[in-house]
């Protein structure tokens, strides 16, 4: 019984020291600041990627579309 | 009138700004930036203690959230329990990459003690800092987030439950066997609490 209220007591006390010792850290305004920077700059780069994606799907049509012309034209010539 | 209706419309408020950045909102996404960075930044530190590392994993944890957001499913928890999971893996993957733990004396970027400290007690209140941070140091992972959480975050166990995804129940258990788990790391290493 004497035990647990030991136990309890230095729980208890441990907790207010931890209560009282731990505070949140402020990361550098600087960094703050230039983070933002990059993840806005980044964040736009994300938003064009499907315009690209776009252009890669049109770039493949057209490849696909060409040769199939050359096909139809090498059989044509070997008919 | 009208025009007031718009711009409350266009505000972007804690409820919204998720939703509207998933959709691509470039002052969604800053809004988010500035409303958790230093949260996440705190955390991470305490995890690392290095003020360079957790500026690193920082950057990576707002760039990952951010390349990854349109997978962000709302499941009813607070958008900052993503936040705080993706924070914890990276320090995980952090701390298997041994060679990187190049730790900066934690007295140097804390914000105590307070001016108002008597010098002597001042140099034994943040000695006795440095301790506790070496035996939070000593605990389990989730041990460590649990107390960070609690005490530098300052969220309530309903709040950490979301966060870590268990039971308001399960984190009062993990919270009691975190401080009989601290209380014997401190006891390894000397530290003796006043009762």
């Amino acid at each position: 019984m004497a035990n647990e209220m030991d136990e309890y007591t230095y729980l208890n006390s441990l907790e207010k020291r931890l209560s009282e010792s731990l505070r949140p850290v402020r990361p550098d305004p600087s960094f703050i600041h230039s983070l933002k920077e990059r993840l806005s700059q980044n964040t736009n780069v994300m938003l064009e990627k499907p315009a690209s994606n776009n252009g890669l799907i049109m770039l493949g049509i057209g490849l696909f579309a060409g040769a199939l012309i050359l096909l139809l034209l090498s059989r044509k010539k070997s008919g | 009138m009208e025009l007031i209706q718009k711009q409350g419309l266009n505000e972007i408020t804690e409820e919204n700004a998720v939703k509207r950045a998933c959709e691509g909102d470039p002052e969604a996404f800053s809004y988010i930036y500035e409303h958790y960075v230093s949260r996440i930044y705190s955390y991470i530190f305490y995890r690392i203690g290095s003020e360079a590392d957790a500026e690193d994993i920082t950057s990576r944890v707002f760039y990952r959230a951010f390349g990854h957001i349109g997978n962000y499913v709302d499941k009813g928890v607070p958008f900052s329990a993503w936040l705080y999971r993706i924070a914890h893996n990276l320090i995980a993957n952090w701390h298997r990459d041994s060679h990187r733990r190049k730790e900066v004396p934690l007295e140097d970027q804390l914000e105590l003690p307070s001016h108002s400290d008597h010098p002597e007690r001042a140099l034994e209140k943040s000695q006795e800092m440095e301790l506790l941070l070496v035996g939070i140091r000593q605990l389990s992972p989730d041990r460590q987030q649990l107390l960070i959480l609690k005490f530098v975050e300052d969220y309530s166990n309903a709040e950490i439950g979301d966060i870590m995804g268990k039971s308001e129940g399960a984190i009062k258990s993990l919270y009691h066997r975190a401080l009989i788990a601290l209380r014997e790391e401190m006891a390894k290493i000397g530290y003796q609490s006043e009762m």
